[in-house]
């Protein structure tokens, strides 16, 4: 057996108690869900099953990545953990590989014990989706699962990985919102091009589970009806005319797996505990969520104070400390001063 | 042979290691010595391969340390080894036997034993010796062919650090291990091993045989029947003179014999020569090159 395949085997034995446990809420948060989410209306039979196992997914995606890769934002920990004998992008990849099993092993035994309670409870849904939903969901749950593990991976220390990933969960929403507002409709006065809908469809990070639930929990509620299409959800018809974007996230995906081993391979053992300086932290972030929120309030009032105040604190945060460089300081300026000039001219 | 060739480091841009060349022999004990900050924990992390030098090589019996099988036959104790508040002796065990699967059960038991530690106790109630002695056992029972302690006297009372030697010196003379130590207790250094390498100013400045080293300088003890000036030593090569009153002890460069025939033509009333000692020698050492006195 290679050292991987023994770390690995080492990294499963001991995420043992954690799986379980896992499981065991996870049940309880499904079957609580199928049992009271199945209403039996006039003519048509509702359930929120699937948004309840999808659910469970996606805070695993997110949760998963911090647990098992926070044993390396400790330099103590690396002081050990860099010595032994193994690759690092192997231990990584024992890392990344064995937070998966975890994913699957619990989101497996939940779906499992969700769709045996339906088949048993109501022949209402079309539950012969429910096997391609469960691949097509995995797979899902592969790309948000490699994106966090790349988020949580470019911070140096938990708190700042946690932060991370809370923020990027809505970064391209809010990035996306912005540059739809104001630069087409605001500046170039175009409204078709880019619809409010799409953004807020696809933007936030848990999008491609969300989407797809939909899309699938349509299909298992309305297919037996007698005309389907008329008990149609709009939401689902929508996120299928825009399938494509799965194919876009799936790319992400990918590109952060790759990211994820690129950047751990490289990333210097010393950095650990430090200030986390990725380009894909706060220097983004901060910037990104401050000048959109200034757009989005683009008058010169209280909320350009508080977002003020919120990037201000947000560079201590960065920092840990209340001397914050230069650089930031004229960043926040950039935002700010030119809302202070606009409402000096146009007081003129 | 762990050889390491013009070694560069930098840290967030500063400067922390430079130009470090150095080889330790099979078999041998070297003492890393060095002032506080000197870059000793940084040589050792980047020796076991925790961290990547900038510039430089660094070889485990001819492999770069990057390569994995190259550190097969490394042991790196840090100064304060990570530790979860469930984490045990047998835990650590079963961590360390996934990396080196020859690791002896039997050996780690032994030690264990033999240092009154129970390994199913979880090691946040251990004090900071037997967290150390804890590890010792690990290290030993993995019996690693190069080895690589930091502080490695740190917080061991007298015998715990009786014992850690004997255990520490059994597997250099029965296994052939060798041993980089990293410590600010000199004169344990002095006991326990064969070589050093002393650290300063980002450099090594000066390395090999201990006891050579030693007796490259010598020391004695002088009195005169008057008081007299300093400058009666003037045409010695003298590193160190402490006087008072009629009374004078004086470090000198060289050979004993030589310097004790030069002394006498001085006409002390009583010269005696004392014995030298690694931690005196250090402290020279780092003074001569501008350290506080």
């Amino acid at each position: 057996m290679t050292t991987f395949k023994r770390y690995f085997t080492y990294r499963l034995t001991q995420s043992v108690l954690r799986t379980v446990v896992f499981t065991v809420l996870a049940l309880l948060m499904c079957l609580t869900a199928v049992n009271s989410s199945i209403s039996y209306q006039y003519d048509f039979t509702k359930t929120a099953s699937l948004e309840s196992v999808a659910t469970v997914l996606g805070i695993l995606c997110f949760l998963i990545p911090i647990l098992e890769l926070s044993g390396f934002k400790n330099r103590r920990n690396l002081d050990t953990l860099y010595f032994f004998p193994i690759r690092r992008e192997r231990m990584a990849l024992a890392h990344y590989l064995s937070g998966l099993v975890q994913i699957f092993v619990i989101y497996t035994v939940s779906f499992v014990a969700l769709w045996l309670t339906l088949v048993f409870k109501t022949d209402c849904f079309s539950l012969e989706y429910m096997p391609l939903y469960y691949i097509l969901s995995l797979l899902a749950g592969l790309v948000i699962y490699s994106i966090a593990c790349f988020i949580f991976g470019e911070a140096n220390t938990g708190a700042d990985g946690i932060l991370f990933l809370a923020l990027w969960t809505f970064a391209a929403y809010i990035l996306m919102y912005t540059v739809r507002i104001y630069v087409l409709r605001e500046l170039l006065r175009e409204t078709q091009l880019w619809p409010y809908e799409s953004i807020a469809d696809w933007g936030p990070l848990y999008a491609p589970i969300n989407n797809l639930t939909v899309i699938f929990q349509n299909l298992i509620e309305t297919n037996r009806q007698r005309d389907p299409y008329s008990y149609t959800n709009s939401y689902a018809a929508r996120y299928l005319s825009q399938a494509y974007m799965f194919a876009v996230w799936a790319a992400l995906g990918l590109a952060a797996a790759f990211g994820f081993f690129y950047r751990f391979k490289r990333k210097d053992a010393h950095l650990a505990g430090e200030i986390s300086n990725s380009i894909f932290g706060y220097k983004i972030l901060i910037p990104l969520y401050g000048y959109s929120l200034l757009l989005m309030y683009s008058d010169l009032d209280i909320m350009t104070i508080i977002v003020f105040a919120l990037m201000l604190t947000g560079y201590f945060f960065y920092r840990r400390s209340f001397k914050i460089k230069k650089s930031d300081i004229i960043i926040i300026a950039c935002g700010i001063l030119p809302m202070i000039l606009s409402a000096i001219l146009s007081g003129m | 042979m762990i050889e390491i060739k013009k070694l560069h480091h930098k840290i967030d841009g500063n400067e922390i290691l430079r130009d470090i060349n150095l080889t330790l022999q099979e078999g041998s004990v070297m003492g890393l010595v060095g002032i506080n900050g000197a870059g000793k924990t940084t040589l050792l992390r980047l020796i076991s391969g925790v961290y990547t030098a900038a510039e430089g090589e660094i070889l485990i019996d001819g492999v770069g340390v990057g390569d994995e099988r190259a550190r097969e036959s490394l042991f790196f104790l840090p100064d304060d080894p990570y530790y979860t508040a469930h984490t045990t002796g047998n835990s650590l065990f079963k961590l360390y036997k996934t990396f080196y699967p020859h690791m002896s059960r039997e050996v780690f038991l032994s030690h264990m034993a033999g240092f009154k530690l129970d390994e199913k106790k979880p090691i946040r109630n251990f004090s900071k010796g037997m967290k150390r002695q804890l590890f010792v056992a690990l290290a030993l029972a993995v019996k690693p062919k190069y080895l690589l302690l930091d502080e490695a006297f740190d917080g061991l009372d007298p015998l715990a650090r009786l014992s850690f030697k004997k255990a520490i010196n059994k597997a250099v003379e029965e296994e052939g291990m060798s041993v980089i130590i990293s410590s600010h207790s000199l004169r344990e250094l002095e006991d326990f091993c064969d070589s050093y390498a002393l650290i300063d100013k980002m450099t090594v400045t000066s390395s090999g045989d201990i006891a050579e080293k030693i007796n490259s300088f010598c020391k004695f003890q002088l009195a005169f029947t008057e008081e007299f000036e300093e400058s009666v030593f003037s045409g010695l090569p003298y590193v160190s003179l402490e006087k008072s009153g009629r009374f004078v002890r004086i470090v000198l460069k060289g050979e004993a014999k030589r310097m004790l025939s030069a002394l006498e033509e001085l006409n002390p009333v009583i010269v005696e020569e004392m014995p030298m000692d690694f931690e005196e020698l250090f402290i020279h050492e780092v003074e001569e090159r501008g350290h506080n006195k």
